[in-house]
């Protein structure tokens, strides 16, 4: 009987496989993180339905796409209507987890509607004058772990770990002195909207060159990857791993600096959205999966897991009966660009069409894709060569979606 | 959207008076419960807990302007504005 185990979901932000050893990464960033994979079930193909925070965790919480959740648009670019439609959503996780007689805690601290359902919500104290804009990991897992501790009924525990987003700022890093030239940098960048965002945000950040920026990225997987480590040894200590569901992923992406995106989540490239996902559900062995899931099938999952019945009304599929039989949840993935105006992909297991009606980019102000691109991922999974010709079966495909 | 628990708990029926029961409906709308039983069941596991079921089912909650302040200045720290 599964009704009432602990519920928990890590969220690591701007978290991308490609620099995790578990995807093939030649550092080992993620020591902890590939432990629990070989324990648990282990995601290759996840997708995020958002490249940004504030979409792609409404879909996390609502088991919804953007467009029918509302949030298009990360934070602070979230338009009122947006807003207004997030509020009129008939499914909202932890409160119908706190309607169940659960505990629910996040640890998180972008609040807005995020707030909602949840007994705590905060990342205990935080000093204003801080230069860092959230608690380093540590700090969290040790709020989270108190939490946990306290709590005497079922729980649900949302934790929010930020230090792998740019530019780092909990991270220490010690630059050497023949990387402190950041005018070499600068100039090196041909996009002067790229250049000016990125200059703004390296300002007095200690980092001057791709490569310590890239470093110092690893270093903050390394970071977060000891805590999830810590969290998930607290749970085996207190017996509590045989009744807890436990999902980590990264809400998005981040490129670093390929397609000349730097250092940002921006555009629909597979570096943007193409994330970790393990899972451990109790009771089901460890298992490598190769199919295609996204975070909006979580909610499924958890309420199948839980034992509720459910409609059809969620966008997301539980994927315990693709655990169990293999059956695949979705042949295509669909993911909204959160920080440009209004850009959305589709992805087959070999093509990708990204369709862009305003491909502003909110955040540098400058654009990351053409009207229409395509990819044929097999002969090209870097998305170099766009080969869409004016027709295209993922373009009406898409239109249709719309 | 109907979400209802797989077959392991009992039920047992208890009666309301209809105008009581038309006032629960009309205090349940835009809360996304889908029955007067599960609107019921959701207030009174909140009144034991005591919790405050008001805002939880109700993403209507105004955010006070201080913290949408902090939010800024901390997205501001991220580079967001």
């Amino acid at each position: 009987m599964n009704y009432k185990k602990n519920v928990i979901i890590i969220v690591i932000d701007a978290f991308r496989t490609k620099n995790l050893s578990l995807y093939g990464y030649e550092k080992e960033t993620d020591k902890n993180i590939k432990r629990i994979a070989k324990e648990g079930i282990w995601f290759k193909e996840h997708f995020s339905p958002a490249n940004s925070t504030a979409p792609s965790v409404t879909s996390i919480l609502t088991g919804l796409y953007p467009p029918n959740h509302g949030i298009l648009h990360q934070l602070p670019y979230t338009k009122e209507q947006e807003i207004e439609k997030i509020k009129k959503v008939k499914f909202w996780l932890p409160s119908f987890l706190k309607g169940q007689g659960y505990e629910t805690i996040a640890i998180d601290w972008i609040g807005e509607w995020f707030k909602k359902g949840f007994d705590y919500y905060g990342e205990g104290e935080y000093s204003k004058e801080s230069t860092a804009p959230f608690n380093p990991a540590e700090e969290i897992t040790d709020l989270a772990i108190s939490k946990v501790n306290q709590s005497k009924k079922p729980f649900f525990l949302f934790l929010h770990y930020w230090d792998t987003h740019f530019p780092f700022p909990t991270i220490k890093y010690e630059t050497a002195e023949n990387e402190k030239d950041m005018k070499e940098t600068l100039d090196s960048i041909k996009s002067e909207n790229q250049r000016k965002y990125l200059e703004l945000r390296i300002a007095n950040k200690g980092i001057y060159t791709f490569n310590s920026m890239k470093e110092k990225y690893d270093l903050s997987i390394k970071v977060t990857d000891e805590q999830i480590g810590r969290v998930y040894d607290f749970l085996k200590e207190k017996n509590l791993l045989n009744d807890t569901i436990i999902f980590i992923l990264g809400d998005h992406g981040m490129n670093l600096t390929e397609h000349e995106i730097l250092f940002s989540s921006s555009g629909l490239y597979e570096d943007s959205i193409h994330t970790p996902l393990i899972v451990r559900l109790p009771g089901f062995e460890e298992k490598e999966i190769n199919e295609f899931v996204q975070n909006i099938d979580i909610v499924p999952t958890i309420l199948d897991f839980l034992e509720f019945k459910f409609d059809d009304e969620f966008d997301g599929k539980s994927f315990i009966p693709l655990i169990k039989n293999n059956q695949p949840t979705r042949d295509k993935i669909f993911s909204y660009d959160g920080l440009c105006e209004d850009i959305v992909a589709v992805r087959t297991k070999n093509k990708k069409l990204i369709l862009a009606k305003n491909n502003f980019c909110n955040l540098c102000k400058g654009h990351h894709h053409e009207k229409v691109e395509e990819y044929n991922l097999e002969k090209d999974s870097q998305e170099t060569k766009n080969i869409f010709s004016g027709k295209s079966e993922l373009l009406e495909f898409i239109r249709g979606v719309k | 959207m109907k979400i209802k628990k797989k077959d392991k708990i009992e039920y047992g029926t208890i009666s309301l008076p209809m105008p009581l029961i038309e006032k629960i409906k009309e205090r349940m709308k835009g809360t996304g419960m889908t029955s007067v039983s599960a609107y019921v069941s959701f207030v009174l596991r909140q009144l034991f807990s005591g919790g405050d079921f008001k805002d939880n089912i109700n993403h209507g909650q105004a955010i006070s302007k201080s913290e949408e302040e902090e939010v800024r200045n901390r997205l501001k720290k991220l580079g967001y504005i």
